[in-house]
């Protein structure tokens, strides 16, 4: 489920960054355009393209590409103003001018010891704060040190991380991305 | 004869305030220790520790008093408990040491960390 997720997540990542490429670089090819008849203002090329431009078609190109230009500022605009804002500490209690902020390295350190209770070994969290929604996302990277069954494993490693982020520091955990490895007879290993 | 009025006024360093407030904040369950800037690291090595202002600043007024912390805490406790009880602990302490009011107290968590660890790092 969770793999699921997150290889839709990555689908529309790259959609949204492919339109963005190819509205910049329509924008460029226009302004490019625009600069070398600044230039070369008699130049045959400029002659036929503003000939065309001026067509039934022409026109309709023209207006397609404005709306298209619309609309992906407009989709641009709201997806920068609505995406939560990360930074490396975050506010998780306020009492009148009094408040509690813990830092990024706080909470990685928190979810690291909470993830020691497990058959994992050489444990790297990286979390990610989103100060406006007081939420976390969290990414495990760790190694199994028992041949437990990974999709049980991953379940109960959920659950305890978003309980013990909830009652430790009132966080709520938005996403927990957790990569297992097998463990290998000669790697090294780090103890929680 | 008219008794000469007396003009009165009592005022405290900054750092009387942070003194109060650190040693107040240490003895408080789940503060693992207060950890200041590098500049107050450095002292704290050539001090042996015995720097109590250590990770605290104090405003201070002549009725109030705002306090920044920061703070190391003990994995497992709540964080939220953990400020509350030195919010009161220390606006208690500061009131009946000084009658100044705290109006103000932000604490920054900037590790979470067990006992056994504290101890490793001090070794």
């Amino acid at each position: 489920m969770l793999r699921q997720g997150q290889e839709r997540r990555d689908v529309m990542k790259a959609w949204i960054k492919w339109s963005v490429c190819f509205g910049m670089f329509l924008q460029a090819a226009l302004g490019g355009i625009v600069i070398a008849w600044w230039f070369f203002p008699q130049a045959s090329i400029f002659q036929n393209i503003f000939a065309y431009l001026l067509t039934d078609f022409g026109q309709k190109v023209i207006l397609g590409l404005g709306i298209y230009l619309v609309v992906l500022a407009v989709l641009w605009l709201s997806w920068t103003i609505s995406r939560p804002t990360t930074q490396g500490s975050m506010t998780i209690h306020r009492d009148h001018a009094s408040k509690v902020q813990i830092d990024q390295k706080a909470v990685e350190n928190n979810v690291r010891l909470t993830l020691g209770k497990y058959d994992l070994f050489n444990i790297e969290v990286k979390v990610k704060l989103l100060s406006n929604r007081k939420q976390a996302d969290v990414v495990v990277v760790a190694t199994l040190s028992q041949t437990t069954d990974p999709t049980v494993l991953e379940s109960q490693i959920t659950q305890t991380v978003r309980r013990d982020l909830k009652e430790m520091l009132n966080i709520e955990l938005r996403r927990l991305n957790l990569k297992l490895k097998p463990y290998h007879y000669d790697q090294k290993v780090t103890i929680v | 004869m008219e008794k000469e009025k007396l003009e009165q006024k009592l005022t405290f360093d900054d750092q009387v305030i942070e003194k109060i407030a650190g040693i107040t904040a240490n003895q408080v369950p789940g503060i693992i220790s207060l950890d200041g800037n590098m500049f107050s690291e450095f002292t704290d090595k050539l001090t042996q520790g015995t720097d109590k202002t250590k990770g605290i600043e104090a405003e201070v007024g002549e009725k109030q008093v705002a306090i920044k912390m920061d703070a190391t805490i003990e994995y497992g406790k709540s964080a939220e408990t953990i400020f509350e009880e030195v919010s009161s602990r220390v606006q208690k302490a500061l009131r009946e040491m000084t009658g100044l009011n705290l109006v103000k107290f932000e604490m920054h968590i900037n590790d979470v960390k067990t006992k056994e660890e504290l101890q490793q790092d001090n070794k």
